[in-house]
């Protein structure tokens, strides 16, 4: 959203601060940090913010593999966003995508290499086929029609895993004894005896990933999603191909499920049934809805909250999950539009009013 | 603006009421030393305190307080105090491998135990092993032998250690035409496997069998089946609710009479309990451990007096098995001298009598149980016992937990 | 034949029961456009609710009335303060809010009642069976059912044959629409709110002698509940019915053969409504 702001205090246009020009701009006014411009901070760079949390926490955090937990589940939260956020499509399949990717990067390290670039790409390849198939079939419905059959897909792919592919799953047993892979030159990402670099490792692929969806959300088809999502008639009319778009965004978003669930499987060394049944996909969903379902911090936010408060709450009562739940339920009627879309809403308020506040004369005469 | 904070002081309230009302017996959390002094030797516990074994894990968490609290009092391990960092891993398998990690790294624990579910059994043994952490597995699995770490122990009773006598007492007392319903997961495919070895040497025929998913509520649709086969015993594998399930829906259909007993696989105090008198009366059950069964092993009757003194109720199964699993740790690490896990590790086999006789094994970590077979008493039985809440069942069979209850190394 | 007949009888039984539940979160969805999460953890409520008054009064025909007016109260307070302030919001907030509060409600149970099942009796006046030639059927389900076919039925004729009905019936199609003909939406909105929570409440007390009380069982009954009803067609009474007494029979047909199948089979159903014929059996849309 591009801003042409009317300086109130003068008439004087003002271009938003960036490049160059815009340092050099800065400079010559100095900085202002009011509201406006710190919507406009959060607004422009939630990959930045994301990355300048996660590594002060790698650093200095009391629990790193809580925040490793929380890296790789946010990344499937702001993969759901893609779809659900930006689309408007609510899939509650979306473990389908991770345990698929988890499973299989699972398999290639048990069975083929311990290198983990094979893993993704392989992971990544059937959770894109898988992608594409699913999403043509259930974006053959809208609306919770659509919910209905993510949700049906990924119970049966759950029970598939449970005791028809049981060989390559382990059913109830689960994935075992998944190895730390290799990264190539020597090095290799072991959660269990080296989770600092782990840590880092997780967090650099979680970047590029972010970073990698945030181009997506900005570019042409990002922004004809979310026409779609406003109304799919007007899109329809201004000659942009819904279905596609949809289905583009749906594999999109799926292929970046499978980069968490590919994660999944080196930091657990492990895979479980739980990794793709729809309890996962639950806690997606409030992550992103607790987090601020149309901004794109707001699910990693939402995880990061959720998270915390599970492994906190859980160390100090063991009626951790009553105190979620009415924590959600208050978050829900205090916070609208997440707690990240509302911060960023007090912001715009705040920029509203001080935009009032400068133009007190402000008497409307109507001839 | 005031809406919101409002809220969040509501909730910040009823925050703090839960975690008040909650009382020792429900939450996680560590445990105090006292008594010995010096560096503490940190136990970690990962058990599901939500989803269904939610009882089971108190159980195992109360039976860790005390058997720690126990120790502790008489001067700790080796001079220092035991410490217990209990984690909740949501009966979720990669949850139990996170906490379990979480305990290594972030607490540096000596030795983990847990938990109630064999996939998370598996899981953190997964991470054990890589860590090199001494690992004790409370709850059933028949799994994990094949793959445990060289520090990896199992506590609780495994089926092929009980198969033996259940099954050949089941087919003396009970009958030989069987109709068995196992619940379709690990558990169940192993009785299957040794079902279908064994079933022909002891003379008993299967008329039918059920794989019945985990967590089904709904068995009536295979009661017209069984029905229909008439067979003398009806074996139920599947556990817990299920069994009880399993149990009301045939009492309502009238599957069970003069001419067709029931067996369960296995069950437990709570499982019991739930269930009620009517519904295990004269039926017959496998428990790995029964509170009752004091004069059959005085340990036993130690054992449930002191569990019951400080919680009020007597303990179950899966209680044993974890005060079972303290004591054994403390034993080893006297005996070894050290915390050092391999010397630990080969400290640990041997016989053991705290709650019941026990034998654990060098070559697999493997441990033999006592295993016991218990009809259900009816209500006024339970009252005449002396006991009417929880003389649920009287000891009908029993086997003591011995070397030659497992099968040879490496099956 | 005779084993189909009784897996027929069986699974019709059973499909009452479920067509009572997806009844409730059918209305429910018909009226708020809410897809309500948390209608299984009222289920286990209303359950529990059964058992406190089989346990304090004896009497198991007490429990069918006192459950559902126990749920009734809950859900007039639930609804004023939890839900209507969301309806009028675009989005999914009433989504996570059922969310919440079906967390609320389970653990709440977990702490209120404890974490191990209770038993609930079948009352002694039906216990035994009715020997039908080829199966002895369970006099309790015999009976359960029964009241469950009396309770659809009457819920049928008021929302068919009443004023009432007609109401809702149209509050449901356009509410919009009847505010401005001078209905009290949000009064009807609560009304039919209520009367899902009640059939939910009738059908836990019905299935718990056969099926127990634990604090688990809304979760493992919703995803079901939610296949009923997309099957039958989302808010469509007719349509639980019909999809709840489908999914009985199914499900008690395929564990004759392939009971591993039991659970995949409805899903792979609901898929195929959903791709076919996404209203369903007797959706309006």
């Amino acid at each position: 959203m591009e801003e042409v702001q009317k300086d109130p205090a003068t008439t004087e246009q003002r271009a938003p601060a960036r490049g160059v020009a815009g340092a050099a701009r800065v400079a010559e006014r100095g900085l202002r940090l009011g509201p406006a411009e710190l919507w406009a901070l959060l607004d422009r760079n939630p990959v930045a913010i994301i990355t300048l949390c996660m590594v002060i926490v790698g650093l200095v955090g009391p629990d790193l593999n809580l925040a490793t937990h929380v890296l790789i589940l946010g990344l499937l939260a702001t993969s759901l966003n893609i779809i659900f956020g930006y689309g408007g499509l609510l899939s509650f399949g979306h473990s389908t995508f991770y345990g698929i990717a988890a499973y299989t990067a699972g398999n290639v390290l048990v069975r083929l290499t311990d290198n983990f670039w094979v893993a993704l790409v392989l992971a990544l390849a059937v959770t894109v086929a898988m992608a594409t198939v699913l999403g043509w079939l259930c974006l053959r419905r809208r609306g919770v029609y659509f919910s209905m059959l993510t949700l049906a897909f990924n119970q049966i792919l759950f029970y598939a895993a449970y005791s028809l592919a049981k060989d390559w799953t382990g059913g109830t047993d689960g994935l075992r004894g998944v190895p730390s892979p290799t990264l190539g030159f020597g090095f290799e990402a072991n959660s269990i005896r080296d989770p600092g670099t782990f840590y880092f490792f997780v967090l650099a692929v979680t970047v590029v990933s972010l970073w990698a969806m945030h181009r997506v959300v900005l570019s042409p088809m990002g922004k004809a999603l979310q026409a779609v999502r406003e109304s799919e008639t007007r899109a329809l009319a201004t000659g942009i191909d819904s279905t596609r778009v949809h289905w583009i965004a749906f594999v999109l978003a799926g292929a970046f499920a499978g980069v968490a669930g590919v994660l999944h499987s080196t930091f657990f060394h492990f895979v479980g049934l739980d990794a793709i049944n729809w309890p996962l996909s639950g806690v997606a969903v409030i992550s992103v809805l607790l987090g601020g379902r149309g901004t794109f911090v707001g699910p990693f936010l939402g995880t990061g909250i959720f998270l915390a408060f599970q492994e906190y709450l859980s160390r100090i009562t063991s009626a951790w999950l009553l105190v979620l739940g009415v924590l959600v339920v208050l978050c829900v009627l205090g916070f609208p539009e997440g707690i990240w879309g509302n911060i960023k809403g007090w912001l715009m308020r705040a920029v509203g009013r001080r935009w009032q506040a400068a133009r007190p004369e402000r008497v409307v005469e109507y001839g | 603006m005031r809406k919101p904070l409002l809220l969040l002081a509501v909730w910040l309230a009823s925050l703090a009421v839960v975690a008040c009302a909650g009382e020792e017996a429900t939450t996680p959390g560590t445990g105090t030393p006292t008594g010995a002094s010096g560096q503490p030797i940190k136990i970690g516990l990962v058990l599901p305190f939500v989803g269904v074994y939610a009882s089971l894990a108190e159980s195992q968490a109360n039976a860790a307080r005390l058997a720690v609290d126990e120790i502790n009092a008489a001067g700790g391990v080796l001079g220092r105090p035991l410490q217990l960092i209990i984690r909740d891993d949501k009966l979720q398998t990669d949850e139990a491998a996170r906490q379990a990690q979480s305990l290594i790294q972030q607490e540096r624990v000596d030795m983990i135990a847990g938990t109630i579910h064999a996939g998370g059994n598996l899981a953190i043994n997964s991470v054990t092993k890589a860590a090199g952490v001494l690992y004790f597995a409370t709850s059933a699995t028949d799994t994990l032998r094949k793959e445990r770490g060289e520090y990896t122990f199992h506590t609780a009773w495994a089926q092929s250690a009980a198969a033996p006598f259940v099954l050949d007492w089941v087919s003396k007392n009970l009958g030989r035409r069987w109709w068995v319903i196992y619940p379709d997961y690990a558990y169940g495919h192993e009785w299957k496997a040794i079902l279908d070895r064994t079933a022909s040497r002891l003379g008993v025929t299967i008329v039918g069998e059920t794989m019945a998913p985990l967590g089904t509520t709904d068995f009536s649709s295979y009661i017209p089946s069984i029905a229909r086969a008439n067979p003398e015993v009806v074996y139920v594998f599947s556990a817990g609710g299920d069994m009880v399930n399993f149990f009301k829906q045939a009492t309502a259909f009238g599957l069970f009479d003069a001419d067709t007993k029931v067996m369960a696989g296995i069950t437990d105090l709570t499982i019991d309990k739930s269930a009620g008198y009517d519904l295990i009366a004269n039926t017959h059950a496998l428990l790995p451990f029964y509170w009752g069964a004091s004069s059959q092993y005085p340990s036993t009757g130690r054992f449930a007096q002191a569990y019951r003194a400080r919680y009020g109720v007597p303990p179950d199964g899966y209680a044993a098995i974890m005060y079972d699993t303290i004591k054994v740790y403390a034993e080893a690490v006297k005996k070894a001298g050290t915390t050092d896990p391999s010397r630990v590790a080969a400290a640990v086999p041997g016989s053991y009598d705290f709650t019941e006789p026990i034998f654990i094994r060098q070559c697999d970590g493997e441990i033999a149980r006592t295993m016991i077979v218990g009809r259900g008493n009816t209500a006024d039985q339970a009252r005449q016992a002396g006991d009417p809440e929880w003389a649920l069942r009287q000891v009908v069979a029993s086997a003591a937990g011995a070397e030659s209850m497992l099968p040879p190394c490496g099956q | 034949m005779e084993e189909v007949a009784s897996q027929v009888l069986v699974g019709l039984a059973n499909g009452v029961m479920l067509a009572l539940l997806a009844a409730g979160l059918s209305l429910i969805f018909g009226q708020m456009n809410v897809v309500n999460f948390a209608h299984g953890a009222i289920y286990a409520l209303g359950a529990y609710l059964g058992f406190l008054m089989v346990d304090r009064l004896g009497v198991f025909w007490l429990a069918l009335v006192g459950a559902p007016i126990g749920l009734i109260l809950v859900g007039i307070v639930t609804e004023r303060w939890l839900l209507r302030p969301l309806l009028d919001r675009t989005g999914l907030e009433p989504l996570l809010m059922t969310f919440g509060l079906s967390y609320v409600i389970t653990e709440s149970i977990r702490v209120g009642f404890g974490k191990i099942g209770k038993p609930v009796d079948i009352p002694g006046e039906l216990s035994g069976t009715i020997p039908l030639g080829f199966m002895d059927f369970s006099k309790y389900l015999a009976v359960a059912a029964a009241i469950g076919v009396v309770l659809l039925v009457l819920t049928w004729l008021v929302l068919e044959r009443t004023d009432l009905g007609r109401i809702i019936r149209a509050v449901a199609q356009d509410s919009a629409m009847s505010m401005a003909l001078g209905i009290d939406v949000i009064h009807v909105r609560r009304i039919v709110f209520c009367l899902g929570l009640a059939l939910a409440a009738l059908a836990a007390v019905l299935s718990a002698p056969l099926r127990g009380v634990h604090p688990d069982m809304g979760l493992e009954i919703l995803v079901t509940v939610f296949v009923v009803v997309v099957v039958g067609g989302l808010g469509s009474f007719g349509g639980s019915v019909a999809g709840g007494l489908l999914i009985g029979l199914v499900t008690s047909l395929v564990s004759m053969e392939w009971p591993q199948w039991k659970d995949v089979a409805i899903f792979i159903l609901m898929s195929l409504v959903l791709l076919a014929r996404p209203r369903g059996l007797l959706g309006r849309e």
